[in-house]
């Protein structure tokens, strides 16, 4: 099942390497920390660029879909995927 | 040094569905159908090879998907994720050879003639790019090896998934000719159906037909496929290929088969307003344009206008298509899908060069004016006031890109 969010969140984020990758989210009062990153992948939002990033976090098996955009350097929760 | 030639043809395996799969582990090992809300309309774009056991194709309606998979998992499509992930596997190729030509989103070719021997030779190459597609992406292809493209894809196509199929020329007869003609890659479905009823119903028999037969049949064409049942293909790895473009169009499953023709109009402007910007975007004008109507019992009809004047601008690509409509359909049966295209493209800024002196009019200076606001927020920021429908219909309207 797939629960559309759209919501703004706090992320904690590693550059490293010319890469970025979401640490930490704060969504709803809880943190999440991701255990894994399972796909990146990027598109354009008119000349801005969108990068989004497919997680798995320590507690439970969903599947958390972020966006960062660079067109205001916000991050978003877009979607979260439960398990079934 | 040979003269022959080394070519790889890659074709990722059930590609969107194994996207999804690496996306989200969860889907892994089950029978994935991507292709949309299967409580809606719309067909199979790839089921992974769980699914495929239970029937399941590209190109099947999600209804029929569902029936014979209850418990299979279904995905909407993601584009923008396979794009990427498209790009950057090129990239991948790119690092083995210049020569690359991508083939469609989830194919390419690739040259390796030159290069191959840098990586201990064209078999142990095709494994290292199986081995860090692996390590990259998780994702696995099969390959084919062969002199020329035409070998190479139907090598491809004889190992699934995750093959690695070598075939010279001298293979051709042993591997090949036993297969039906309809097999032989570039044999659509009316010319299998034309080869049987002469009597050539394997690749074998199309190979050892006389050429004037063909020729007599098929004309130009008889020769070619001579040639291709013999596994003779001389055209080159062109990494530029996909760049001559010769239409552009897009077409739209509608959500429910309907007769309303405010929908229609509005389904008609929707598909004009995307191939005119990406012909704007691309620099192409064309003349031609062409409109799909495929009813509600599937018959498809196809008509087409020749314009005066080459154009990039909607409104006169809508103006066309919404008049070959009205024209060419009758008002029933209901209406399943609608499809625009433009063709007899021309570069748009020789053309512009040609006229310089013809002074463009307001709507191509506003219709400019709104692409720089599309490209700079992207293309919700602009909208067509006939396009803001109920969110009901505008998400259900909303064509794929």
């Amino acid at each position: 099942m797939v629960a559309e969010i759209a919501e703004p969140v706090d992320v904690v984020a590693i550059f490293n390497q010319g890469r970025l990758e979401p640490a930490v989210f704060l969504w709803n009062k809880r943190r999440y920390r991701v255990r894994r990153v399972t796909n990146t992948w990027r598109d354009t939002e008119g000349q801005y660029r969108r990068h989004f990033f497919a997680v798995l976090v320590e507690t439970g098996s969903d599947l958390y879909e972020l966006c960062f955009r660079t067109r205001d350097l916000s991050w978003q929760l877009l979607k979260v995927y439960s398990d079934g | 040094m040979s003269s022959e030639r080394t070519i790889f043809h890659i074709d990722m395996n059930a590609f969107f569905a194994a996207v999804e799969q690496v996306t989200n582990p969860a889907y892994r090992g089950r029978p994935l159908i991507v292709g949309g809300d299967p409580d809606r309309r719309g067909v199979v774009s790839t089921a992974s090879y769980e699914a495929r056991r239970f029937g399941i194709k590209a190109g099947m309606s999600l209804w029929e998907a569902r029936r014979l998979c209850p418990n299979g998992i279904f995905v909407q499509g993601n584009p923008a994720r396979y794009l990427d992930i498209s790009l950057r596997l090129l990239n991948l190729y790119q690092s083995f050879t210049p020569l690359v030509e991508p083939f469609s989103i989830d194919e390419a070719f690739l040259d390796v003639t030159g290069s191959a021997h840098l990586f201990g030779g064209s078999e142990a190459m095709a494994r290292e790019i199986k081995r860090r597609m692996r390590q990259q992406f998780d994702l696995t292809a099969s390959i084919g090896l062969a002199p020329n493209k035409l070998l190479a894809k139907m090598a491809s196509d004889l190992q699934k998934p995750d093959g690695l199929v070598i075939l010279r020329r001298e293979d051709v007869p042993r591997r090949l000719w036993t297969l039906p003609v309809g097999e032989l890659y570039g044999v659509g479905e009316k010319m299998g159906r034309h080869l049987v009823d002469l009597g050539l119903t394997t690749i074998g028999a199309l190979a050892q037909a006389p050429v004037q037969l063909l020729r007599h049949y098929f004309g130009v064409v008889g020769e070619t496929l001579h040639q291709m049942a013999n596994g003779l293909d001389d055209s080159p790895v062109d990494p530029y290929a996909g760049l001559l473009v010769k239409s552009m169009g897009h077409e739209l499953t509608l959500p429910a088969d309907t007769d309303d023709r405010e929908v229609i109009g509005r389904t008609l402007l929707q598909l004009s307003d995307q191939v005119g910007r990406r012909l704007r975007r691309d620099g192409y004008q064309g003349r031609k344009v062409t409109v799909k109507i495929r009813q509600s019992d599937f018959v498809t009809i196809t008509r087409d206008q020749t314009m005066d004047e080459y154009t990039d601008l909607e409104e006169v690509i809508y103006e066309t298509a919404h008049g070959l409509f009205v024209k060419n359909w009758p008002g029933w049966p209901k209406i399943r899908l609608l499809g625009v295209s433009v063709s007899g493209l021309v570069n748009a800024r020789r053309l512009q060069q040609l006229s310089f002196w013809d002074d463009r009019d307001r709507l191509s200076r506003v219709t400019r004016a709104v692409d720089a606001i599309r490209d700079k927020y992207g293309e919700g920021a602009v909208l067509k006031a006939r396009l803001l429908v109920p969110a009901r219909l505008g998400k259900a309207a909303r064509p794929a890109p």
